[in-house]
């Protein structure tokens, strides 16, 4: 088995146990990237190879000297490029941040940094988070690596594609509306979202504030939880971090899972799932209900409001995050630009693409006067009542097991040109960030055309812990999920 | 940036709460901000915090008192915002370019609106003045109109007389000193009168006030500036403010002017305008309460009741010309006196009181004369040497010796027969004259009373009639 093909917990174990160097495993990821990179097209930017295997070389020496103590040490780290790194170009996916290079550190690259972690490149998003596909990338489209003719699944893509194609073992997502896990779930590999407020967001550049978080994909549960434990926390750069200790998210390897309650909620499981999804998710109910589960069904009623409800959020947001982009400060501004009003509105329409522009006015439109009541507010009080379905579900439950999308990755071009369809991709995964709560996505078998199917399991805010705790004992009675063939 | 966050600086909030029991306003329990979106050069992000459906304090007032009556103010809200940065628009009108100053972008200010309850402009001055007096004394604002510390933007609307119906307001901004609010309000007010008595209509819109040129400009139009789209801000959470936090701003809340006022009247027995001069800053009032103090514990029962006054005087001549002179402030003077002295730390905030006591205290023992005094005051203030030695130093104790001024005294009208005769043959306000010469040739030392006496004794004994 080559390094690159390593899962984190053997990582993990091979480094400490010496069977190689952080170097050895750097050079692997980066042949790896060098040669399946023009097939995958999952990075915007990668590091330079000398200065990564100079810093891997330098948590060998670190943990010769008995200095490199966290899990993290010394493992290759791909970054979206919606989050800030000091000297390094972060472009959002986007020709209005093309050459934009933040002088600064996102907090949850600044802990990644401080735990030792090696942060390898950029990975390509949809434009400012906005797609479910990564289509609507300014620079280029990240292919499905286990189909060239499909989608990775989005925003995320480029992170999901990267580590199912085995050109880093680890990477950072940022999770709006599902953007880590319908993408994980396209790639088959873990991807986790974290409660809202668990991880800082200062240095994520901002789509839709409210909804935002910073999430972790690995091809084993154990990396989405190592990563995300080392970036979370309480930060006083941002007010909405929540004051909540992080206990330990990778917990033991138990398979005994007696004594957890498991909810299916029958709303997830309508007329728009692709049978052979519901299937491989049934079949990974089943499994978990062999544990030891208890399982039972739920419901979550408003579950058809959440998509119109996302959208109008998130947009109305995202009209007032982006309005940073006028060309005055700092990424694009027009040339041809006569006055200040015509300055704005080239810089504006030059720089961003048509997907982006399609949000900002929407969500304009939905704080307009005379509108706000009926589209903003109204969109407030279904987010209420979704968490409070929620609420009323965990009441009775620990974890919820669904579908992470209704369908496996879909072809390159199918739903461009047809955005309601493509938002409908993601019903499954905006309830959750509408009720701020945490849920991974973990691969549970192939579908008849053989694409991963994801299996997604949310838990109540701040129970991370048993999320972890239930993927990982399904992930070791599943077995080992396969690479993807062909690359 | 892209990927920067906010985070409320809690100082505002404390400072906002004392703005609002300032101006007895009902103050929420809780309350969050939103963001009011527009495009403009000095609003970086495209948006500014603000807050919108929950201000921090509504329904205050503050009385203010003109001419003799009282007049209520309403306040209708107060509430926290940032700052956008400074456009600073060229000097030559025909230039089409402006500056952007951002380095007060996302600095917290206080906002806080009136009722429309101001009739005149004397009542719109006596009212910012006012409350400039409370906002300084809060230490929310050093109150210095052309660093922008503190704005004004005011609305202005004009009826016929006996209307019941307010006319149509335009908002003048870009006001930098008090000067300019009563200008530009006068200008108003005559242009929208005109327009009226011409059969025209107001337009309710913003001006620009133009200092050089003395008139108001309407600004150019803000993109979409009817909706401003507010929406919670979503980057911060609400904030409460609890029982205990109001106690603490409570109790840390310094005496307000007006209360400041009617105690110095009635505990020292000065007038209303010492009063009113003494409290315009905090620091002011303080120096002159240590002062009065330490002097009376100088004079013990010597003390006269009109030392309160005498203090007063010297605090509000003497003193605030010694700052003016230099273009210090009161605060650096103090810390300078206190530098020089034992860096004992009860003697930081009253070195400079305690000198100036000791100063007066001299005068009104009449050791030293009034002009000594004031050059023993400058010494004082710029040099570590215990006052009473400066008097030695300085050679500035009084000349009461009779017999040598009485030589002296002798000595001038030698030297001026004219004036003397001048002065026998009925000009007698000569007098003065002959007491400058004799306080002039003992550099101010001589006690002019003693002085006065003498040379009427001299003059009057005739010499040679």
């Amino acid at each position: 088995m080559k390094l690159y093909e390593l899962t984190f917990s053997q990582i993990r174990a091979g480094l400490v146990e010496g069977d190689f160097s952080s170097r050895e495993l750097s050079e692997s990821v980066l042949d790896r990237i060098e040669r399946v990179e023009p097939a995958v097209s999952a990075f915007v930017t990668v590091r330079d190879r000398g200065e990564i295997l100079a810093e891997a070389a330098a948590t060998d020496a670190r943990r010769a000297a008995g200095r490199c103590r966290g899990a993290l040490c010394g493992v290759p780290v791909a970054v979206k490029d919606n989050i800030s790194t000091r000297g390094l170009a972060t472009t959002c996916g986007s020709r209005m941040l093309e050459g934009y290079v933040p002088p600064y550190d996102a907090t949850a690259v600044s802990r990644l940094r401080d735990a030792g972690a090696i942060i390898v490149g950029k990975t390509n998003m949809d434009e400012f988070a906005m797609g479910s596909s990564n289509e609507n990338s300014a620079f280029r489209s990240t292919r499905n690596p286990w189909d060239a003719g499909r989608v990775p699944g989005g925003s995320s893509g480029g992170s999901a594609a990267a580590v199912a194609a085995g050109e880093v073992p680890l990477a950072l997502g940022s999770d709006t509306g599902g953007s880590v896990r319908q993408p994980a779930g396209f790639c088959g590999v873990v991807g986790a979202k974290p409660t809202y407020g668990r991880v800082s967001r200062y240095g994520l550049v901002a789509f839709a504030s409210s909804l935002d978080q910073i999430g972790t994909m690995s091809r084993d549960v154990e990396g989405a939880a190592a990563l995300l434990e080392a970036i979370a926390g309480e930060d006083p750069r941002d007010s909405t971090t929540a004051a909540e200790p992080v206990p330990s998210f990778v917990g033991d390897a138990g398979i005994d899972l007696t004594g957890v309650a498991v909810g299916v909620p029958d709303e997830y499981f309508s007329d728009g799932l692709d049978p052979s999804v519901a299937e491989k998710v049934r079949d990974a109910v089943e499994i978990i209900r062999s544990l030891g589960a208890k399982v039972q069904t739920v419901s979550i009623p408003n579950l058809r409001f959440g998509i119109a409800a996302y959208y109008l959020v998130a947009d109305a947001e995202a009209s007032a995050n982006l309005a940073r982009y006028d060309g005055v400060k700092y990424g694009h501004r027009s040339d041809h630009a006569e006055d200040l009003d015509g300055l704005y509105r080239m810089s504006r329409s030059e720089g961003f693409g048509a997907e982006v522009k399609r949000r900002i006015m929407l969500g304009t439109y939905a704080l307009s006067a005379g509108y706000y009541d009926q589209y903003y507010l109204k969109a407030q009080k279904v987010r209420t009542l979704l968490a409070r379905d929620f609420e009323k579900a965990f009441e009775s439950v620990d974890v919820l097991l669904a579908p992470t999308s209704p369908t496996t990755a879909f072809a390159l071009g199918e739903r461009v040109h047809d955005p309601v369809s493509m938002y409908l991709s993601d019903v499954y995964t905006v309830p959750v960030n509408l009720a701020g709560l945490p849920a991974l996505s973990v691969p549970c078998g192939l579908s008849a055309s053989g694409l991963p199917v994801g299996l997604q399991v949310v838990v109540d805010k701040f129970r991370e812990p048993v999320m972890f705790r239930v993927a990982r004992a399904y992930e070791r009675a599943a077995g080992a999920f396969p690479a993807p063939p062909g690359l | 940036m892209p990927g920067a966050l906010p985070v409320l600086n809690e100082a505002v909030v404390d400072l906002a709460v004392a703005v609002a029991l300032a101006l007895d306003a009902s103050i929420a329990e809780k309350a969050g901000f939103a963001r009011k979106n527009y495009f403009y050069p000095d609003l970086p992000k495209g948006y500014q915090i603000t807050q919108h459906a929950e201000p921090l304090a509504r329904d205050g007032h503050l009385d203010i008192e003109l001419e003799g009556r009282t007049l209520r103010v309403g306040i209708r809200q107060i509430h926290i915002e940032e700052d956008a940065g400074k456009s600073v628009h060229s000097e030559h009108s025909d230039s089409d370019s402006s500056l952007i100053d951002m380095n007060r972008c996302g600095v917290p200010l206080v906002e806080i609106v009136t009722h429309p309850d101001l009739r005149d402009i004397d009542e719109a001055d006596a009212f910012l003045n006012e409350l400039r007096r409370i906002l300084v004394c809060l230490g929310v604002t050093t109150g210095e109109m052309h660093e922008g510390s503190l704005r004004f933007d005011t609305n202005i609307s004009v009826r016929p007389r006996g209307a019941t119906e307010m006319g149509a307001r335009t908002e003048i901004k870009n006001l930098n000193s008090f000067r300019a609010v009563r200008k530009a309000l006068a200008y108003e007010a005559d242009r929208q009168s005109r327009v009226l008595r011409d059969g025209g209509k107001v337009v309710h819109e913003t001006l620009l006030w133009d200092e050089s040129r003395e008139r108001a400009v309407p600004m150019r139009s803000k993109e979409g500036a009817s909706d401003y789209r507010y929406f919670p801000e979503p980057d911060l959470v609400d904030f409460e403010i609890d029982a205990r936090r109001l106690d603490r701003v409570r109790e840390s809340m310094p005496e307000l002017p007006d209360a400041a006022r009617r105690r110095l009247v009635e505990v020292y027995a000065i007038p209303e305008y010492d009063a009113f001069v003494l409290t315009a800053e905090s620091s002011m009032l303080r120096v002159y309460e240590s002062t009065v103090d330490a002097l009376l514990k100088r004079l013990g029962p010597d003390a006269s009741p009109g030392a309160a006054k005498t203090v007063s005087n010297w605090v509000m001549v003497v003193l605030a010309g010694h700052l003016h002179e230099r273009g210090i402030t009161l605060a650096e003077l103090s810390a300078r006196v206190a530098s020089r002295g034992p860096t004992d730390r009860q003697d930081l905030a009253f070195a400079l009181p305690s000198r100036l006591a000791e100063v007066i205290a001299l005068r009104l023992r009449g050791e030293v004369s009034e002009p000594a005094a004031r050059r023993l005051f400058e010494a004082a203030m710029e040099s570590d040497e215990p006052v009473d030695e400066l008097v030695e130093t300085l050679d500035l104790g009084t000349l009461s010796d009779e017999d040598a001024l009485r030589s002296l005294v002798r000595e001038v009208l030698a030297a001026h027969p004219d004036e003397v005769a001048r002065y026998r043959a009925g000009t007698t306000k000569l007098i003065r004259f002959f007491v400058g010469q004799v306080l002039g040739r003992t550099g101010g030392k001589a006690d002019p009373e003693l002085a006065t006496r003498i040379l009427l004794e001299e003059l009057g004994h005739g010499g040679t009639t």
